[in-house]
């Protein structure tokens, strides 16, 4: 199917390809030439292939060779500048949120549990965890016997159930 | 037959900017060395043309440099290509001294002559590209690089957009506008020559 082709359309193609319509891809390329044989395909085309001769020649007059100088300049700059090595980056002391974050990974390495370093921190959280446990409980004792008889209410609802039981 | 070996061997031993960049990323000032060769003219072309003085477009490269030298772990060779990245920080570098010295910010009544040599006045003073060049510096900031980096330092479409930042769509229309209105200036300066 052969595609129309407008001013627009031809714009955009310039803009991807350049002005030579013989660039243009082959799905376009047909309808490119036949817009190109119209008055208004002749005009854009000859003021787009000028603009291509403007910009080059604007583009040849820029000096492209920088000076002596200025290369040995550029040169130089290791004998001044000291470089910013990532090594350097790291050795003072890490952000808080890096060393969290290596603590959880290391306490959640499976392979450092059974080192004795592993061993003796899951001994500490042992230790730790029973010495809150018995320091909590030892600043609120229990008024009566029946706060820590767990069965108290287990029996008296049994007993209630029974009672359901016989009516 | 030898000779063509060597030449090959030679060629396969070129090594490519991001290779050079881990080099210097290691501390080599060789491979810096390499590096500076091989790119200085396109970065300083491409100040020139951003900022049209030649002494500044330098101190501006050269800041650049000494970015690149200082802490070239900013450089990311998974994200993208040396020169991409490296045009990115020029353009950047540039655009930002420009917005320094725009002249709204000079104060009232500054009007000091500069005696450098400028880029822009050497152009200007061919006259058959002065119109040419009057009408790409009438251009809008971003068509103005956008033209740049196409026209002049011989860009692909996507390379400009990664460096503008833009998708190749939205830049290939602001070249679209861009050239419509180069077209339009230069029209005009012609017919009043």
């Amino acid at each position: 199917m052969k595609r129309k082709m407008d001013k627009r359309t031809f714009e955009e193609l310039v803009v991807r390809y350049g002005s030579d319509p013989d660039r243009f891809p082959a799905a376009v390329r047909v309808a490119a030439r036949h817009y190109c044989e119209t008055a208004e395909g002749r005009k854009t085309l000859g003021k787009e292939t000028r603009l291509d001769a403007d910009l080059t020649a604007l583009r040849d007059l820029t000096p492209a060779r920088a000076k002596d100088d200025f290369l040995e300049r550029l040169l130089a700059l290791p004998d001044t500048y000291q470089q910013e090595t990532a090594a350097a980056a790291i050795s003072g002391p890490a952000p808080l949120w890096s060393r969290v974050s290596s603590m959880f990974d290391r306490l959640f390495n499976v392979d450092e549990w059974l080192t004795p370093y592993g061993i003796a921190g899951q001994a500490a959280m042992v230790v730790l965890v029973l010495t809150v446990g018995v320091l909590t409980g030892l600043q609120s004792p229990p008024a009566d016997h029946q706060e820590i008889d767990l069965s108290a209410n287990l029996v008296a609802t049994s007993g209630f159930m029974l009672e359901e039981g016989d009516e | 037959m030898l000779a063509v070996s060597f030449l090959k061997e030679d060629i396969l031993k070129v090594e490519s900017d991001e290779q050079l960049m881990q080099r210097v990323q290691a501390g080599d000032a060789l491979a810096y060395d390499q590096l500076v060769r091989r790119h200085a003219d396109r970065f300083r072309l491409l100040a020139i043309r951003t900022l049209g003085n030649t002494a500044l477009a330098e101190d501006m490269v050269q800041e650049c440099f000494v970015k690149l030298w200082t802490r070239p772990q900013s450089f990311d060779a998974e994200k993208s290509k040396f020169t991409t990245w490296f045009y990115r920080v020029v353009v950047n570098r540039c655009l930002d001294e420009k917005r320094r010295k725009s002249p709204a910010q000079m104060p009232e009544g500054f009007d000091k002559a500069d005696d450098r040599v400028t880029a822009d006045k050497a152009i200007e003073n061919n006259q058959a590209t002065a119109h040419i060049h009057k009408a790409v510096n009438s251009l809008k900031e971003n068509q103005k690089l956008a033209v740049t980096l196409c026209y002049f330092d011989g860009l692909s479409n996507a390379e400009a957009a990664e460096i503008m930042g833009l998708k190749v769509k939205a830049l290939e229309s602001l070249l679209v506008r861009a050239r419509a209105k180069l077209r339009d200036t230069i029209a005009k300066g012609r017919s009043e020559v």
